[in-house]
């Protein structure tokens, strides 16, 4: 996993840990900060060109557009979603570069050997076997994927550090084609980005549905010279995921469901224009938060969930745990209250170990699947009774 | 006469400095001496002689590297802590965080070594700190704020706090320095009242020599030679107390009572005249 | 003071503590919560019997604990180092207590998603590591004798401790990062109902050893020489009130968090209130002002905000902060500074 939902959709560790360096005690500093970013915001703006329509079924981030001899790559820019975040320019290797084009970062398809920031996008690379292509990888901690493991550890991957800070001089030494990222609003990519390697912003954990998101693997396709195969996949994932949404939109009951522990003084529940209340909704879910607006998270205190989700029918968290998984005496001695649930008392608690499934970096790719485990929580009568779920397990006693 | 009264402090083969075994620095050794009761004596001696070390080996807040301290026939480094603290009390010239008490809290805290666990004062307690305070004529500001005194009264309540704690030693570390004139003379005045009305002991440290000199019994005459203890009387005839300021050039004349230069350039040295 | 001053306190102090119980983030009516208290919670809503009593109350009750901590043992450390600006956090005792949580939140791996303050093996974790610190505190204290130099080991201490913490920090995964982060923002609520005899017994041990200490804390107002001369054992006395803070810095911290500014603020504010530095009145003054401010502090966090409660050590500084400038800007006018 290489990001954590508390905000509602799988942030970059990044930005976690941007998080957590604005949190810090000190006041002054985040005041300060808080203005200097109303100063970036209101001053910055490079970037003048209107974003081009695209074709797509639903990511609205990004399109794609074909044009002679080149494609445009145009990345929206998610906080102001009238501006580019970026143009990119994709020529064929060997082909001769055009000489209309209009500005933008060229970039000559297809990409070799690249450095890769979020495992996330390892897994939408693994998916359309290109893999191999991966040079670097930041928050290698993360990996889940066995087969970047192994390269990992055979040292055919090189394990770049902290997506927050890495190691420029093993950046360097990759000599990658590309550096492929996740983008943070008002942030720069301090010396990588003048090592004239140019910087793929990939915005997709900025969308705000799961097919959404997955839909951004076109944009790999179309990095890495194999579109016809990501639109496959793609389409693979979209019927899959719209056949099982179906069976749960005709299903009666709507099971109650909140999420996630209590985390310090405050207990995070996604917004109900999130990512995950939209994978809820479409599982035929009654979300409890599903009527709050915003795309982020509510902090709220215990008492505030226990009162509106006491009766909830079911209770879903993710956990990391290296050792075991973790059963629901655990959470009552982390927390006693815990027990006051509904869903505790009548064995509605699912957890996610997310060292030991791939769950965060399947939501980028595979959200059937996710969906799937939803499903065979809310409406297990739709399954046949050897479906197990992929990531969730329910807590036993 | 002076054979008949009590001796109060007495030092033996004292070797006085810091730290031990083979790292020990020693400041001085072979000190003897005997103190009575009744008697003012001035600690005199350049800086950096010793002065503060021998008053803190004195009044056991340091041990002595070799010798004997003994406050009122008692060796001071078997005597507990407390009957120790009701034996010996100091006034130093150290910056206190006292300033949020009121000077009779302060004077309360002489009552230390006597009261129970929680400090609670007995009527007798209470007395004693009024008479303690009265005696330095400071009854009057009791209830005023230790950090409202001036730089002279606090130095009373200081005294006033050794008072309460009913000790026979008084020892004081430069009592007189930093107050302005009057002041300086009326504490001088308060421990020459003190020894008479009292028949406490007082040892101080001071440079104001010429002033000091008129209210002392006996000096404590402290060189990098040595220690040695005179009457004041025979510590001027003798020269011994031009010897303390050895090489400086420095006449004592008793006639006027005052330190002058060699060469007959009259210095104003009512204020450590050779440092 | 005046027996009205103390019914005022107490008074104030009740009356926050009942503020604590009917009010919260979640509205319940003013006659239930009276129904619940009064035992006949059977009859009102169950879960505004559970919000209440397994929530509510233990919270309300640490806060009152953690506060008064908090307080005395800031106010200890301000007598026993003859600075008016040392604190739990300034020592390194909080760093200390942090880095043991910090061992154990982020290098173990085993951290369920949410809440880690509170448990068994954090609360380990802070005592060893403040345990550690005042051991190595306890150890300058024997060579150092001067209180200023001691201060300035505790502030080295803490940087030593923190840089572990930000290595563990930066190795650590996401999750258990932002579980540490949260933490690090303290809050009173992580100790439960099941969990509050053992909080509430060190605690209250703490604050019982620190009023055996009234006597000695007092006659080191006028400095280690005059303490010593006065028959206090100075030594002994520094270490049982490092002991004794270090007691009560670990327990809160270990439960609570790093909660700022109530160590170092509070006994500014008691001895503000009543115009005197004498322990004797000053040590109860504190405990009950730390208790109050902190129930108030708790209320401020719980109170329905836009988007749910803010972190403890968001509002602790508001209290705090103008406190300490107050004090500084009039150090002149203030007696106890002189």
């Amino acid at each position: 996993m290489s990001g954590s939902e508390v905000f509602g959709r799988a942030v970059p560790f990044r930005v976690v840990v941007m998080f957590r360096f604005f949190c810090m005690r000190n006041f002054i500093i985040i005041l300060f900060s808080a203005f200097l970013l109303s100063v970036a915001v209101s001053c910055g703006h490079a970037t003048q060109d209107t974003v081009t329509a695209g074709n797509n079924l639903y990511a609205r981030g990004f399109s794609l557009s074909d044009c002679d001899g080149y494609k445009i790559l145009d990345i929206r820019n998610p906080w102001d979603t009238l501006r580019l975040l970026h143009r990119y320019l994709l020529v064929p290797k060997g082909a001769a570069i055009p000489d209309s084009m209009p500005q933008g970062t060229l970039l000559r398809t297809p990409l070799g050997r690249v450095a890769v920031y979020a495992s996330q996008h390892c897994a939408v690379m693994s998916r359309l076997g290109v893999e191999g292509n991966v040079a670097g990888i930041c928050d290698a901690y993360y990996v889940a994927d066995t087969v970047v493991k192994k390269r990992l550890k055979q040292g055919e991957i090189v394990d770049l550090g902290s997506s927050f800070l890495p190691d420029m001089e093993r950046l360097v030494s990759l000599s990658a084609e590309a550096i492929i990222l996740s983008p943070y609003k008002d942030g720069s990519y301090g010396k990588a980005g003048e090592l004239g390697i140019p910087l793929v912003e990939i915005a997709d954990y900025m969308e705000n549905s799961p097919l959404a998101r997955a839909e951004w693997i076109k944009v790999f396709g179309a990095l890495f010279d194999c579109g016809a195969l990501a639109d496959s996949a793609f389409s693979v994932t979209c019927s899959r995921y719209d056949s099982l949404a179906a069976m749960a939109a005709v299903a009666v009951e709507r099971p109650t469901l909140f999420c996630e522990l209590k985390t310090g003084g405050v207990w995070y529940q996604p917004c109900g224009e999130s990512y995950m209340a939209a994978l809820y909704r479409d599982a035929g879910i009654d979300y409890l938060w599903s009527d709050t607006p915003g795309t982020g998270s509510l902090s709220l205190s215990f008492e505030e969930v226990l009162s509106r989700a006491v009766h909830a029918d079911l209770w879903v968290f993710k956990y990391a745990d290296e050792t075991r998984d973790r059963r629901l005496s655990d959470l009552a001695r982390e927390f006693a209250p815990y027990s006051g649930f509904d869903a505790f008392k009548n064995g509605g608690v699912w957890g996610c170990n997310s060292v030991k499934s791939p769950f965060f970096e399947d939501l980028a790719v595979s959200p059937d699947r996710v969906l799937h485990d939803f499903m065979l929580m809310a409406h297990p009568e739709l399954f046949s009774a050897d479906d197990t779920a992929f990531y969730f397990k329910r807590l036993e006693k | 006469m002076m054979t008949t009264k009590r001796v109060t402090v007495e030092a033996e083969a004292l070797s006085i400095g810091y730290g031990k075994g083979n790292s020990a620095r020693c400041v001085a050794e072979g000190i003897g001496f005997s103190l009575y009761e009744g008697e003012l004596v001035l600690l005199l001696g350049r800086n950096g002689v010793g002065k503060s070390t021998l008053l803190r080996t004195l009044s056991a807040m340091q041990p002595p590297l070799a010798g004997r301290v003994s406050i009122c026939g008692r060796d001071i480094a078997r005597v507990s802590l407390q009957r120790l603290s009701a034996s010996v009390s100091v006034v130093l010239t150290d910056k206190t965080f006292a300033g949020g008490l009121r000077t009779d809290e302060v004077v309360s805290l002489g009552r230390y070594p006597f009261t129970g666990f929680m400090g609670r004062l007995s009527e007798t307690d209470r007395r004693v700190v009024r008479e303690a305070l009265s005696a330095v004529g400071m009854l009057h500001k009791e209830r005023d704020y230790f950090s409202r005194l001036s730089d002279g009264e606090r130095q009373k309540v200081m005294v006033a706090k050794a008072l309460a704690q009913e000790s026979d030693v008084i020892i004081l570390d430069e009592p007189t320095a930093f107050l302005d004139l009057p002041s300086r003379l009326e504490m001088l005045a308060l421990m020459r009242r003190l020894v008479v009305e009292r028949r406490k002991t007082v040892l101080f440290s001071t440079h104001d020599i010429e002033q000091s000199l008129p209210y002392a019994d006996r000096l404590l005459l402290f060189s990098p030679s040595g220690l040695c203890c005179r009457t004041v009387r025979d510590a001027a005839e003798s020269g011994a107390l031009e010897a303390i300021f050895d090489g400086c050039g420095l006449h004592y004349d008793k006639a006027a009572m005052r330190f002058s230069l060699d060469d007959g350039r009259v210095r104003a040295c009512g204020n450590g005249g050779a440092d | 003071m005046k027996p009205v001053g103390w019914l005022i306190l107490s008074l104030l102090l009740l009356g926050l503590f009942a503020a604590n119980l009917f009010w919260g983030s979640v509205s319940v009516p003013f006659g239930s919560v009276v129904d619940i208290l009064s035992g006949n919670g059977d009859a009102v809503n169950p879960t505004w019997n559970f919000i209440v009593t397994q929530s509510r109350i233990p919270q309300g009750v640490t806060a009152m604990l953690a506060g008064a901590s908090l307080a005395v043992a800031g106010l200890m450390l301000q007598t026993a180092f003859g600075n008016p600006l040392a604190g739990p956090s300034i020592l390194g005792i909080t760093s200390g207590a942090s880095l043991g949580v910090a061992v154990v939140m982020l290098s173990a791996g085993s951290v369920i998603g949410g809440t880690v303050a509170g448990s068994l093996s954090a609360v380990a974790g802070a005592f060893a590591g403040s345990i550690v610190t005042l051991g190595i505190i306890i150890l300058f204290s024997s060579v150092l004798r001067s209180s200023v130099m001691l201060l300035i080991v505790g502030i080295m201490v803490g940087y030593v401790a923190n840089s572990a913490i930000t290595l563990l920090n930066f190795f650590a995964s996401a999750q258990n990062v932002f579980a540490y982060t949260l933490w690090g923002m303290g809050d009173f609520s992580s100790v439960t109902l099941g969990e509050l005899p053992l909080f509430v017994s060190v605690s209250a041990a703490g604050l019982f050893f620190s009023f055996l200490l009234v006597k000695p804390l007092n006659a080191l107002l006028l400095g280690e020489r005059y303490a010593a001369n006065l028959g206090v054992n100075v030594r002994r006395t520094r270490v049982m009130l490092l002991l004794c803070t270090g007691l009560l810095t670990a327990i809160v911290t270990s439960y609570c968090g790093p909660v700022s500014f109530l160590g170092l603020a509070v006994p500014h504010m008691a001895r503000l209130a009543i115009g005197s530095s004498n322990h004797n009145v000053l040590l109860p003054v504190t405990v009950l002002m730390g208790a109050a401010t902190a129930l108030l502090c708790n209320l401020l966090c719980s109170l329905p905000w836009q988007g749910g409660v803010i972190p403890l050590n968001a509002v602790t500084p508001i209290f705090g902060a103008p406190v300490i400038i107050y004090v500084i800007v009039n150090r002149s006018k203030i007696e106890y500074f002189n």
